[in-house]
This record gives structure tokens, C-alpha cells and sequence, in this order.
């Protein structure tokens, strides 16, 4: 009798293996650990904010980042802000006219506007802010004196959440086409093949309009994004549907198929476990690599105002804000929320690219060990 | 003579293409009786598994059944619809394939494997499927069952494999068992215990076997009956001391004498 435990220190299966392969790339690690900081982030913006996402106050329109000082003085303090005045200078451009007199600290777990923990714990603390009338723009503000940085964080909820959920989507109706394709053939397998070049051969950028088109146009903000979703995902599946097809024309000929055959198991089970399962391993990959697909997707459309609509932050939509020139000569700042979409997606990039090379050593890209 | 569980009269398979006029098996007919072995003898390309797997209809794409019929405990096999072939296969006949490793899916335990035959032909519920499945393991001689059912094919050894492909095989207790070389890819000792595997089932759960072989050894030990093929055609079918002892055929002859060097 063979002792189990023996065994538990060496990696048994092919999961562990490919875990110890991911944790040699220190990279891949480090993006991992920021992309669970952003989705944290996402969970708990509305406690990590400072104000929501929908606190204005005019007065502070284009409000430049607020300096953080932590000397008062001459002497060491706590950090505080000073509070600032609107004025408009010779040449009717904003300034914000540092007001020395009027000091505040910044204060931790600070009562604010109340909001659902987690959609259902009442809570009406931020982690941080100051006592009104001072204002805290950590990342400056909008034109409408709109705290930047809280409208990121309530937007990454949007822009992050897309991507999981268009993948889910997508992956599914790729999976399912893929693999009843590849293995029935025949008819099915050219009726479903043409349906997918029918949705890869128009450019996805047109189609995407041409479907946002379609949606009606008095959705409220929860419809609409789950239009978004749907739209994305449905440009996503084809090409999946694709190389899965392929690749189950080749699984269908194992052995073990023909096996579940001979015992009599219905097709959509022999499908879903001995077909499918073992194209998992580039899967995983590709949905990791196709993830950015949908955030930029999602960021494209709000971002030409056909999206996500204000007042309800995304990352594209934020942007919008950014397409005048000018207004990127006077408040730079307003791109910030474009650093948190490319860091996002080149987190999923370098991640999708190392679990390729640790999950399928035949994909190995070129010119590593 | 008793009733023959199985009979193939005049079986013709031919590739699936007007263009090519070839037939893989030639109007063979051969039958099975009940609760004996009947082995299917001949050399690579004779058109043994094609037969085998005609009597499930599971011929590839490329092949079709042109010509005759196969009958099954009274009724014809080619008449059934799809549905009724699939509950058919495992139910009725089971299929024990040469390499194991291969006939497993790599990914699922084979305890997993097993409880889907079980799943898709009995009404047990999940507890009892638990104990039958360690019951079968048992039945065709494994000790430990426990460990074999959680163990993934690769980590088990060639032996244990088979015993657990057969085990699979009359999970859902057929009443036809179609060996596709069971024993070729096993050394001597183990070919043995096979066989006697084969012997004691037969008797504990009234089977039948069709045995497909090139091992004309084996036959000797297990077999009743014997049907020699040699190019898609029967050559020679008989009692297997018969065949064996005076055989008529020079390719059965042939086969002999390659046993004896």
C-alpha cells in the first residue's frame, strides 16, 4: 500500500506543475498582485474614495491636484491641504489661489456621504478625506469639480468588471460552437464556421457600432451596460469558436473518444468532458489575452460617448473628457484614468503570455529558455 | 446448440466514397453463441477491428456497412436508430480496448470514468455508484479499489490499467464483451492473469466475448470457437481444438507455424 502523503511534496498533476513554471516568472507575479490590488480596489471603491462619484462642486471645476503638505511652518505636522479659491486671471484662465489661513487635515476612516459596503453593509466611512468646505483632489477634478480619483476607482468597477464578464460570455458561446462543430463536422461544422466568418470578416470596430446602433437609445445605465457586455462578447466568440473547432477535430480522434463512444455516453458529455477539457490549457491563456480586448472595447465606446454615460464613470468615459486638445493643454491630469487602462491591460498581457508558456510548452514563444 | 447471442450474416464494409470500389470486410458471417469466446484470429489489416467496431457501429466516417446483418439477441443491429445504439453500447455490449492509456481520458480520475458509464445506463444514486464501482474494482482483482478509483490513468501500471479498462467495460453489465486485443500491450505473467480474468467473469456474469486477436496462444487457452480472417474474408471458423489441430486453410496453417518457430 502506497503511502499518500509521501507524494504530497512533489508536484503530482499537471495544475501544479504549471503553478511552480508561473511563479519562476517574477513579472507575471507582480502583475498579478497589481491586478488583484485594481479588482480590490474596484470591490471597495466606494470606501477608498474619498467622495462619490457623483459629489460635485463648481466652484472647484478643473481643479488641479491638491498638494499634500506635511510642514507647517517649518515644523513637522500632520499631512493637511491648504484650501484653495477660484479665480480667473488677465486672461479669463482659472487659477486656484492657495489660501494659507485655512488648513485641513487630511483625517482617516472620515464620517462622508452615506453608502453600501459591498452592496449590503450601510457604512458612512472613507478611509480618508477632510472636513468640508475643503476639497481633496488627489488626481485634481473634472469640469464639473469632480473628484478624479474617486470617479477612477468607481469606474474601475465598470471598466474591469466588462472584461470578466464579456470573456465569461464570449468563452462560453466559443467553447460550445467550437467544440459541437469540430466534433459533429459535416453540415453543422459549415453552417456554424461560415456564421463565425460572417462575424470576423466585417472589422470589429464597425460592428461594434453598427450593434451599439441597435440598442435602443432610452436604456437606462444598467441596461446599457449590459449591452456593452453583450456586444463585446458577441465580437469575441467567433475566433475563438475557430481554434477550438480545429483543435477538437483533432481530440475527436483520440482514443478515448471513440472509447466514451463504445460505452454509449450522449454526445454533449462526451463534448464537455473528453473533448473540451483538454483544450483548457490554451484557453485559459487566450481568455487571459482577450481580456484587454473587452476594456478597450468597453473604453473606445464610452470614450466616443456611446457607452457608459455621465454621470456613472468608466475609464473610457473619463477619457472623453481628454479629446479636446485644449483641455489637455490646461488640465493634464485628465488622462489619468488611460494610465489604469494600459496598466490593466499590460497586466493581463504579461500574465496571459506567461501562463501560455506554463500551461502548453509546444506554444512556447520564441527566444526564452 | 445453444442461441446465439450474436450473429453477423454476410457483413460487407466498404469505404464511404462512390469513387473507390474497395471492401474492407467481404460478406463475412460468423456468430457468437452464449456465454462462450469466440475468438476473431488474423494479421494486421484483416479487418478484425472494423468488424468489432461494425458491431457497435462506430465505424469512422470513411467506412460504412453496405451489405448484411448483424444481429443481436434476436434483433438487427443496423435497424436501430441512433438513440437506441447508444443505449445499446455499454448496456448490452462493452468494448475492453488494446492500449488502455489511450482508451482514458488523461484528465479524470478512473473512478470518474467509471461512474459515467454508470451514470449514463443504471439509476443508482451517487452513494450506491460509489460502492459498485469499488465492487467492480474488485471483481477483476484489484486489492486496494479505494486508491485505484482516485488514481488519473498514467499513474497506474499497464496491468492495473487493463484491469481497470475491463472493469469499465461490464460496468454496466452487457451481456457482449468485444476485446480488442486486450492483452498485446502486456508481458507474459500478466497476459495470464488476463486470461483468467476473462475465464472467471465469463462465469460469475454470464458473458460473452469476442475476442480479437493475433495471438493464436491465447485462443488456445480461451477460446471455443475460432474465426480465422485473413484480408477482410473468413478463411476458416470452427472449434478451436479443431481449428487449431487440423487446420484446412493454408493461411491458418500459416499462422500455426509461425506460433511454433
Amino acid at each position: 500500500m502506497i503511502n499518500d502523503k509521501d507524494n504530497s511534496s512533489i508536484p503530482i498533476n499537471e495544475f501544479q506543475i504549471g503553478l511552480r513554471n508561473f511563479k519562476r516568472n517574477r513579472l507575471a507575479v507582480i502583475c498579478v498582485v497589481i491586478l488583484f490590488v485594481l479588482y480590490g480596489i474596484a470591490v471597495f471603491a466606494d470606501f477608498l474614495s474619498p467622495y462619490s462619484y457623483r459629489n460635485e462642486n463648481r466652484n472647484y471645476s478643473y481643479s488641479p491636484p491638491t498638494a499634500i503638505h506635511i510642514a507647517h511652518d517649518n515644523k513637522l505636522s500632520w499631512p493637511f491641504i491648504y484650501g484653495t479659491q477660484l479665480t480667473f486671471n488677465d486672461f479669463h484662465k482659472r487659477e486656484y489661489v492657495v489660501n494659507k489661513s485655512q488648513r485641513y487635515p487630511i483625517q482617516l476612516f472620515i464620517k462622508g456621504e452615506e453608502y453600501k459596503l459591498l452592496g449590503i453593509i450601510s457604512c458612512q466611512y472613507h478611509l480618508f478625506g477632510v472636513q468640508e468646505p475643503g476639497r481633496l483632489y488627489l488626481l485634481g477634478a473634472d469640469s464639473r469639480g469632480r473628484d478624479l480619483f474617486s470617479r477612477i476607482l468607481y469606474g474601475s468597477r465598470i471598466s474591469l468588471s466588462i472584461g470578466l464578464i464579456g470573456v465569461f460570455i464570449s468563452f462560453t458561446i466559443g467553447l460550445i460552437v467550437g467544440g459541437i462543430s469540430g466534433y459533429y463536422g459535416g453540415r453543422i461544422d459549415d453552417f456554424l464556421m461560415r456564421l463565425c466568418e460572417m462575424f470576423m470578416m466585417v472589422p470589429g470596430f464597425y460592428l461594434l457600432l453598427a450593434f451599439r446602433a441597435a440598442v435602443p437609445d432610452n436604456f437606462n445605465s444598467v441596461q446599457i451596460y449590459f449591452a456593452i457586455v453583450i456586444i463585446l462578447s458577441f465580437l469575441g466568440w467567433a475566433s475563438l469558436a475557430r481554434i477550438i473547432r480545429g483543435m477538437c477535430l483533432s481530440l475527436k480522434e483520440r482514443e478515448y473518444v471513440l472509447a466514451a463512444k463504445t460505452f454509449g455516453l450522449l454526445d454533449i458529455r462526451i463534448i464537455t468532458t473528453h473533448v473540451l477539457p483538454h483544450t483548457l490549457s490554451y484557453s485559459i491563456a487566450a481568455i487571459m489575452l482577450s481580456i484587454p480586448g473587452y476594456i478597450l472595447g468597453e473604453s473606445a465606446l464610452s470614450l466616443i460617448g456611446l457607452g457608459i454615460q455621465d454621470p456613472y464613470a468608466s475609464w473610457g468615459n473619463l477619457l472623453s473628457d481628454g479629446m479636446s486638445i485644449v483641455r489637455i493643454y490646461f488640465a493634464p491630469w485628465i488622462l489619468w484614468p488611460a494610465f489604469f487602462i494600459f496598466l490593466t491591460v499590460i497586466c493581463f498581457n504579461v500574465i496571459g503570455d506567461a501562463l501560455r508558456d506554463c500551461l502548453d510548452p509546444l506554444l512556447k514563444s520564441e527566444g526564452k529558455e | 446448440m445453444a442461441e446465439n447471442l450474436l450473429s453477423i450474416k454476410n457483413l460487407t464494409v466498404t469505404v464511404n466514397d462512390i469513387n473507390i470500389e474497395k471492401k474492407l470486410i467481404n460478406d463475412i458471417s460468423l456468430e457468437i453463441p452464449a456465454l462462450s469466446i469466440v475468438a476473431l484470429v488474423g494479421g494486421s489489416g484483416s479487418g478484425k477491428t472494423t468488424t468489432g467496431l461494425s458491431i457497435l457501429r462506430l465505424l469512422p466516417p470513411a467506412l460504412k456497412i453496405s451489405q448484411g446483418e448483424i444481429i443481436f439477441s434476436g434483433i438487427n443491429i443496423l435497424e436501430k436508430t441512433e438513440d437506441q445504439m447508444r443505449g445499446l453500447r455499454g448496456k448490452e455490449i462493452g468494448m475492453v480496448f488494446q492500449e488502455p492509456l489511450v482508451a482514458f481520458n488523461p484528465v479524470f480520475s478512473v473512478g470518474y470514468q467509471i461512474n459515467e458509464v454508470l451514470e449514463c445506463h443504471t439509476t443508482l444514486n451517487r452513494q450506491l455508484r460509489q460502492a459498485r464501482i469499488l465492487d467492480l474494482l474488485q471483481r477483476v482483482g484489484i486489492d486496494d479499489p479505494k486508491r485505484v478509483a482516485q488514481n488519473y490513468p498514467h499513474q497506474l501500471s499497464g496491468g492495473l490499467r487493463q484491469r481497470v479498462m475491463i472493469a469499465q467495460a461490464i460496468a454496466a453489465s452487457p451481456k457482449l464483451i468485444i476485446a480488442d486485443e486486450p492483452t498485446s500491450n502486456l508481458d507474459v505473467t500478466l497476459q495470464a492473469k488476463i486470461m483468467d480474468l476473462f475465464r472467471t467473469l465469463r462465469k460469475e456474469l454470464n458473458l460473452s466475448i469476442l475476442l480479437i486477436t493475433h495471438d493464436l496462444g491465447l485462443v488456445s487457452h480461451l477460446a471455443d470457437q475460432v474465426v480465422v480472417m485473413q484480408q477482410g474474408k473468413v478463411v476458416e471458423a470452427g472449434a478451436t481444438d479443431q481449428v487449431l489441430t487440423h487446420p484446412k486453410h493454408v493461411y491458418t496453417q500459416q499462422l500455426i507455424e509461425t506460433v511454433k518457430i
